[in-house]
This record gives C-alpha cells, structure tokens and sequence, in this order.
C-alpha cells in the first residue's frame, strides 16, 4: 500500500516560532473578570495541549503527493501573523500562567488542516454538494448515489474546512432523505452530532469561551450592543436616574453582560440603580436554532449576580424559560413604566416564521408595543433557504455558503488544531442545514420590516464603530468591518456574515 | 472450437466477493473499512435504504471478473484457495449490497468522479487533486486486485494531467514525479514484457496473423512484393510472413520481398530496437530460410509527414501498406502522422492496406464518457491477463508495468485533448475515403484467428462485424480490430 496519508501535516504557512508567539499573546482582549467568572482550572487553557512546536517541524518531511500540492503563498500569512502580534496596546496578557502551559505535555494529535489537495482558496466540498442536492430535487438518484459515494470517501470531522464542510453537508444530504423516506420516523444519528445541547456544561462554556476569543463572529456583535447599549443611556435626556432594563434574545449565554455591568459601573455618574437583564431562551420546539439553546444544566444566574455584586450592580436577572416570543409582551417581561428598556436581538429572530402567517412582522409589533429605547438587531446577512424563498437545492447551497464561511473561518481562528472545543461549535453552526427554523434575511429586508412597525434607524456613535474596529484587529486580517447605511457589517474574506443595526421608535 | 458467450447472465453484485485474486495478498486497512467511526456520529450510510441497486451503473466492469471465478474452478481445481473462494462464491447467501468488499465500487466511483472534476474547468481542479489524493492513498500500482492495480495507473493518468493544467496555468513550483517512470524503462524489462505479452495472450499476434494472411492471399502471383511498415518496431511480423512465404506448399516461387520501414528521429527510445537493428535481424534470418529479401528505411522528418516520391519503387512490384497501431509499447502517434501515411500512401497505388487498432471508444461525446470506457477496455485487458494466468502476478504487474500503464496514462490523455471533437477509428477514415474499398476476410483468416484464440483462454473471440474486418474481443469488449482494404484510384 502506498504511504498512508495523514490529516497530521500542519499549515505549512505557520513556523513554530509564531505559533508559541501566539500563545504567549494569548488573552487578547478578553478581560480578566472571566477567568473569575468561568474558569473552573488553573489552566489557562482549560486542558487543552498546546502546540508542540516539535510536532509542526517534524512532519514536514511530506509524501511527494504533497510536494503537489503545496503551493508558493507561504509568505503572505505569516507577515500577516507577525503584523497582528506587534500591536501591543489592545490585549491584555495573562500575566505568568501562560509559560507554563506551553511547555506542558505532548501535543495532541495534530488532525489539522489537511493542506493536500486543497490550496488555500480552494472549495471543493460545495462542488460536490450542491450537485447532490440538486440531484436530489430533479430525483436523479443515480447521480445522488455516485455523489453520496465520493462524498463518503472524502468527508472528514477532523481535516480542514472542506473536509469538514463535506462530512456535515453530507449528513444534512442524508438526514433530508431519511426525512423523504421515513416522515414519521426520526433521524437518530442527528441526536449523536456534537452540539451545544449534548455537551457538559462545562465543555460548552469552554468551547464558548474559546470560540469567542480567537472568532469575532458573535464577540464584535456583542461588543457593538454592549456599546450601543451605553449610547442609547447617555443620549437620553432625562438623567441617568432609571432601571436599566435589557431584553437579551440572542445566543451569547450571558458571556455578553459581564463588560456590560463592569463597563456600566465604570460610568461618570455611577450605574444605574436597577440593572435588569431578562433572558429569552428558546423553547423546546426549537431547538435547532443554530447556537441559541444551552446544555441541560448549564445556568449562568449565579455566576452573573455574583460578578454584578463584585462591581456593585444591583442586578436583577431573570430568564423566561418556555415563553415563545410571540407570547412576549410589557407583562411578560414586568415592564414598568420608569424604565429604559433596550431589547437586544442577536442571531434568534431570523428562527421566526417569515411565511403565511407572517409571524415575524407580529412578533415586531409586540416589540413596538412595548416601546423600548432602543433595539439592538444582528444576525445573519443572507438570503432565505426556507422551502418558501427556495428550491430545496438552491436554500441547500445557501446554507452551504453559511457554514463554510463559519467553517473556514473557524479553521484560521483554531490554526487547524482539532478539539473538542472546535467540533462543537462547528456541529453547533452545522444545524444551519438542517434547521427547519433558518428563515434568514439580508439586513435590507429587516430594515423595511422594522420601519413597517414603527422604528427607525439610528447611527451608532463613532467610539462606538471605533471600540468594534479595534477589537476586530486581534482578528484574523480577512475579517472586515463596514458601516453601510448605519448598520455595522461582518464580513470574511469579502462575504457577507452578519450586520448590527441600531434603532429606536418614531 | 469452444465460442465464448457474448451474453453474460445478470450478475446480483451481491453474490460477488472479492477473493484474493490478487498478486499479492490485499491488505485491509482500517481506510478499506467503509463503515467509518469518527467519533461516533458520522453515521453508516444506509444503502440500502436508497432506492437503488449501488452497482447498477458499473456492472459490466465486474461482470468479467465474476466470470474469470468460474474459470478458475474448471481449471485449476486443484489450488484450494480457489476452490474455496468460489464455493463461498456459490453458496454464500446474498450479503447486503455493500460488504466491506465494496472497495472497487468505490474506486470506480471515485474515478469517474475525479474524471467529471477534471473535465469541467478549471474550477473543480481543487475537488479533482482532492480526490485523486484520496485514490493514491487507496491503491497501489504493484499490489491488490486487478480493479486496484488499474485505478493506481488512471489515477497517475488523471495527476498527469491535473499537473499539465496547473502546470501550464502557472501555478508555481508544482512538479509531478510520475513514479513509473514512463519513458525510461529498461530495455530489458521492456523486452521481457514484451515477450510474456506475447506468451500470454492473442493481442500481438491476432493483428500480425491476419494482416499477414491477407497479404498472402493478395500476392499469390506476384513475384515482387513490397511492404511499406508504418511502424516496423521489431519486425515479428515480418518472420512469420517469411516463414509464410517460403512454406507455400504448391504454387509459384516466391515472391522477392522487399520491406521498406518508416523510421522517425528520436524513436529508439521506446522501441527495443532501432529500424536498423530490426532491418539487420531481418535480413539475416530471411538470409537463413532462403527468402530473397531487401530492406529500406524512408526517413521522416520530425513533423512525420510522410513523401512518397521518397521512396525507391521497382516496376511490378504490389505494394502493401501496413499500419500496426496496436503494438503496447507503441507511442500514441499524432493523428496527422497517421493521417498522412495514409494519404501518401494513395500516390503508391498499393495492392492491399492492413490496419490494425485499438477498438475505440464505445461511446460519443465528453471526456467523462470515453474516460470510463477507457477503463472499461482496460479493465477487459486486465482480466484478460489474468484469465490466462492467475497465478503469474508478477508477470503480469511488469506487463501492466511497462505497457498498460504509459497506454493508459497516453489514452488519457489523448481523450482529454481530443476532448469535443471525436476521433473516429482510422477505419472509419479509410471508408470514408471512396478510393479505399474494403476487402473481404476470407474464410481461412476467420479460421486461423479462432485457433490461435483456442490456444489462450476461452474467454477470448473473433467476430467478423463488417466483411472487411475481424475483431479480438474478450468476453463482452472489443479490444482490437484488424481490417483489410484495395485502393483504386478513383476518377
């Protein structure tokens, strides 16, 4: 048999040297307060082996099929890398934990990035995917067959984006004709996927954590509201004398409010009297929302109304377990008059039904009725893949698109290092093909929906565009920020991923 | 003399089990193993679950090897292993559709889909290298089945043109070691390939016989003949048409033979011997049975247009034009080389045109199409081989070595470039030229082929499609046909 190909060969684009750089620059920008809050282990990396540097240099020596494939663009990440470490004044770094975790232990089995065959722009999973899917919708299965087979031979949980892109690609392919085929039958594998729902509570706060640390991907949302959420305060007029009251339907499970209340402590003229934070889980039903429900278990109460007593916040926090959001109204939540209410909507609103009956538009209302302050929207700028907006083809390509943004984008954060941590973010983001709940929107269409109701759009304030932009710099350098028509855009390798809006009633 | 079926029974891939019919012993990798367990929820795809029969498309492509089992009972029943093999073979209930010997449905797939990525633009060639990676990972050209063997050498054949079009777009810094070095075999190797290929099977010879038939029928009465090779290579041909000649029991002298071979700059190479070698061995050995023998070459320049005024013409003498295209060490010549042979050799008048060539593709149109038909034939050959001798592994891997792969890898890539436009067989090209006119196969051609045919496996067959024409076959593919043709001048 010919040399057994390894998953193990490292981005060749990363020398040892940067990548133990990287580690000892590792906080970033994350505060201290969560190692308080969070950690549960001395470790600052939760368990997690470092890099050995030995591993990466050793297996360089490559089978010629590599020598293939590899191709001249070394250079240009890494001064990339080197660029990002020299900009001293952003992060701050853990102050003696890290050498000692560096030099623990051997690495873990490097099941990176599979650079062979794939040059670094390269998408050959969606080139095998979306002519599944649209062998499945004109009912070629010959050809739903063949591709199936190849896709078999190549999908991977543990290689680089493409491999992984093709491993849940093709087990969303398979659980659409289960669902063909058995209707009232339920698709026991989908149960056995990683995810946030079948994790420890413990590995789901690390893999957040982590997530967060080395992906913008929900941490600039969160950062921009956060902010938006001190703009809207300091532009009201009457003083700062009102409970500040926050509706938080997003999937940030509490790890968002933290710089919240520390930064609310820090205000000239003190914090307000009365913070409240009122949680909107999703219910049971929907459970498919990408990244929105937690593991059984999982309660953040405690930690949060700890942390706020440590910076003197008189918080007030509440979680609204089993209330769909159409149920949402001023009694629900125990609004009262006196005081500042600012719903904060990230990532959860695209999971309600734009379809007969329009539910979402509803659902809008009910958030107007309740006259808020001030309304923070993110989520994802895409078109829809519901079977209304689309053929099943078509919304599976979309979907497509979705994941392998996240996927590749993952993959840079992560260096193609495997874990855990990484498997259940990407099985978590994976739900995007299946979910019956992802009805998405560009930001276009949210916009027309939210005047339709009664808000209007209001500018985010510069510190607060410049606060994001700068913390956007600890990121990868393909990640971009841009402010279009008032609304702040994410965007990766010059595609679209998610917009934040700010608005306030008319 | 024992026909074989054309028409093979409907196999249930079910029933079908890949023995270790192989040279060496398949190792079974946890890779082989398609129930894959990535922690946990990478799910076993159900295939049965999906409406159809997984080898539908590709049954023909076994149905060969699920024969060549049942040769293997009749004739060698006294190896055990076989005996076992194909007992389980006969008394196995039907497992489900894919066992873990399924690998070879997998290759086949992986191939065509490696075959479709190449030939739609440049934007699938990251999908292409993906999966020819994956293939390289899977096979070996030196061990496994016959199936694995053959998906190493297309697989080489896919990478080299996968490097030619990254090559030639610029992609910096790539090379591709082909690892079978396909032009630098040793020349002993090659010759000793040569010889088992000859030892082994009909193909060499099926092509020679009939063309020198025919040649002996057309010069009955004429007492100079002179051949003009296109491609003499060693000259076998050659011996036995001499050997032919002289042995006419009753009839007139014979004839004075004169051979004029068509000899190229660079072309050493390749071949075993050079024009010269093969005009020298010739000469001496019609010295040594008394045939009255000359030999010539006609130069060609490195464009290979053929000119016939070139050539040293004697008064009534019957010319013969010879075009052997089938030789296994023989270069995929251009089309335009060929072409012009063809034509110039109109201006000579000739008494008789032999050809002889590789059966085309059985389909039309795009690269995919005719990709997995060269498969199939391939596949065809391979079973050929092995129907013959299964138990001469080594010496069929160095055949497949020396001649089937760089075939494989040229058929390739003649087919990728030729991609769109056809190529039609040359015999094709000499009917539809009205100066050509087909001639009959006579009786005693028919004949001979079947008994040289009798001498190698019963798979093998004649079949005479059009009068002019015989046609090697093994079980249910057209390998090679040889065609006999007059020229008159028209007009």
């Amino acid at each position: 048999m010919s040399e057994t190909m390894s998953f193990g060969e490292p981005d060749p684009d990363l020398n040892p040297d940067q990548i133990l750089g990287w580690l000892d620059d590792s906080t970033l920008h994350s505060p201290l307060i969560l190692d308080d809050l969070y950690c549960t282990m001395d470790d600052p990396w939760f368990g997690l082996d470092p890099i050995d540097a030995k591993t990466i240099s050793s297996s360089s020596s490559s089978s010629p099929i590599v020598d293939l494939f590899i191709t001249d663009q070394p250079q240009q990440a890494a001064s990339e890398l080197s660029k990002k470490q020299k900009a001293p004044e952003d992060h701050t770094p853990r102050v003696g934990k890290n050498s000692s975790g560096n030099k623990k232990g051997a690495g873990k089995s490097a099941k990176g990035d599979n650079n062979i065959g794939s040059n670094k722009n390269g998408r050959w999973a969606e080139q095998l995917l979306n002519p599944c899917a649209a062998a499945i919708t004109t009912g070629n299965m010959t050809r739903v067959q063949h591709l199936l087979f190849v896709l078999n031979e190549l999908a991977s949980p543990s290689g680089d984006a493409n491999y992984r892109l093709a491993a849940h690609g093709m087990q969303a392919l398979l659980h659409h004709l289960h669902c063909y085929q058995y209707p009232h039958r339920p698709d026991g594998r989908l149960e056995k996927a990683p995810s946030f729902t079948t994790s420890t509570p413990k590995l789901f706060k690390q893999s957040l954590i982590y997530f967060n640390d080395i992906n913008p991907w929900f941490t600039i949302p969160n950062n921009i509201a956060n902010n938006a959420v001190l703009q809207v305060l300091s532009e009201q007029d009457h003083g700062s004398c009102n409970a500040l009251h926050i509706l938080d339907i997003g999937v940030s499970h509490g790890f968002q409010w933290p710089t919240l209340l520390e930064a609310l402590s820090r205000r000239p003229g003190g914090p307000p009297p009365l913070v409240r934070i009122t949680v909107v889980p999703p219910t049971l039903d929907n459970h498919q929302l990408p990244f929105a429900s937690c593991p059984p278990g999982y309660d953040f109460a405690s930690n949060i109304l700890r942390f706020a007593k440590d910076v003197d916040i008189n918080l007030q926090f509440n979680k609204l377990d089993n209330i769909p959001l159409r149920n949402l109204n001023a009694d629900a939540i125990s609004f009262s008059e006196d005081e500042t209410l600012i719903v904060c909507a990230q990532f959860r609103l695209h999971g309600i039904s734009h379809n007969e009956p329009d539910d979402r538009t509803e659902f809008l209302k009910l958030m107007r009725n309740m006259s808020p302050q001030g309304v923070i929207l993110s989520d994802n700028n895409m078109d829809c893949s519901c079977d209304n907006c689309s053929s099943f083809d078509s919304g599976f390509a979309r979907r497509l698109d979705y994941l392998w943004s996240f996927l590749d984008s993952t993959s840079v954060a992560f260096k193609g290092r495997d874990m855990e941590e990484r498997r259940v973010v990407e099985g978590e983001a994976a739900k995007a093909l299946i979910s019956m709940c992802e009805m998405n929107e560009r930001k276009e269409k949210w916009g027309e929906r939210m005047n339709g109701v009664g808000f209007v759009k209001h500018a985010f304030a510069d510190d607060v565009v410049d606060q994001a932009r700068a913390l956007l710099r600890k990121y990868d350098s393909r990640w971009e920020m841009r402010v279009e028509d008032r609304s702040v855009g994410l965007w990766w390798k010059g595609q679209p991923v998610s917009f934040c809006s700010l608005r306030k009633t008319d | 003399m024992a026909m074989a079926v054309d028409e093979l029974p409907e196999i249930d891939f079910s029933d079908f089990t890949t023995t270790a019919a192989s040279t060496t012993n398949s190792t079974t990798t946890p890779e082989d193993d398609h129930c894959h367990n990535w922690d946990g929820w990478f799910p076993v795809v159900d295939w049965d679950a999906l409406p159809i029969h997984p080898e539908e498309k590709f049954g023909d492509l076994f149905d060969s090897e699920m024969d060549e089992e049942t040769d293997k009972t009749v004739s060698y029943s006294d190896d055990d292993q076989n005996l076992a093999s194909s007992d389980a073979m006969m008394m196995e209930p039907p497992v489900s559709a894919l066992s873990d010997d399924c690998k070879e449905l997998r290759l086949v797939h992986l191939l065509m889909a490696a075959a479709e990525a190449m030939a739609s633009g440049n934007k699938n060639h990251d999908l292409a290298g993906v999966i020819l990676v994956r293939l390289k990972d899977l096979v070996s050209s030196n061990e496994g089945t016959n199936m694995e063997r053959l998906t190493a050498h297309f697989t080489d054949a896919l990478l080299n043109l996968l490097e030619g079009v990254r090559g030639s777009a610029g992609g910096g810094g790539l090379h591709y070691k082909q690892t079978n070095h396909l032009h630098h075999h040793h020349r002993d190797d090659v010759l000793a390939a040569f010889q088992l290929l000859q030892d082994m099977s009909p193909y060499v010879k099926f092509g020679h016989f009939t063309a020198n038939q025919a040649i002996i029928e057309v010069v009955t009465h004429e007492r100079r003949v002179h051949i003009i090779d296109y491609d003499i290579m060693e000259g076998i041909q050659w011996a036995s048409l001499m050997q032919a000649l002289i042995s006419r029991k009753d009839g007139p002298p014979t004839p004075h033979l004169r051979i004029t071979a068509l000899s190229r700059p660079g072309s050493g190479r390749k071949s075993i011997s050079t024009v010269q070698e093969t005009g020298r061995r010739l000469t001496a050995f019609a010295a040594s049975i008394g045939q009255p023998f000359s030999f010539h070459q006609c130069k060609l320049d490195s464009d290979e247009t053929f000119k016939p005024s070139s050539l040293k013409l004697v008064r009534g003498e019957a010319i013969i034009i010879n075009c052997m295209l089938h030789l296994p060490h023989f270069n995929h010549r251009s089309p335009t080389s060929v072409a012009s042979f063809l034509t110039g050799s109109k201006s000579l008048n000739p008494k008789l045109v032999t050809l002889v060539e590789e059966e085309g593709p059985e389909v039309e149109g795009g690269f995919v199409g005719r990709f997995m038909d060269i498969l199939h034939h391939y596949s065809a050959v391979y079973d050929s081989l092995e129907a013959g001798f299964p138990m001469q592994g080594r010496a069929r891997a160095l055949v497949e070595r020396v001649f089937l792969g760089p075939r494989i890898v040229g058929s390739v890539g003649q087919v990728y470039r030729e991609e769109g436009g056809g190529c039609g067989s040359w015999g094709d090209w000499l009917k539809s030229d009205p100066g050509f006119q087909p001639m009959k196969i006579s009786f005693a051609n028919h004949c001979q082929a079947k008994l040289l045919l009798g001498l190698f496996n019963d798979g093998y067959r004649a079949e005479e499609p059009a009068s002019n024409k015989l046609v090697l076959g093994w079980k249910s593919r057209r390998l090679l046909s040889a065609s006999i043709w007059a020229y008159s001048e028209s007009d």
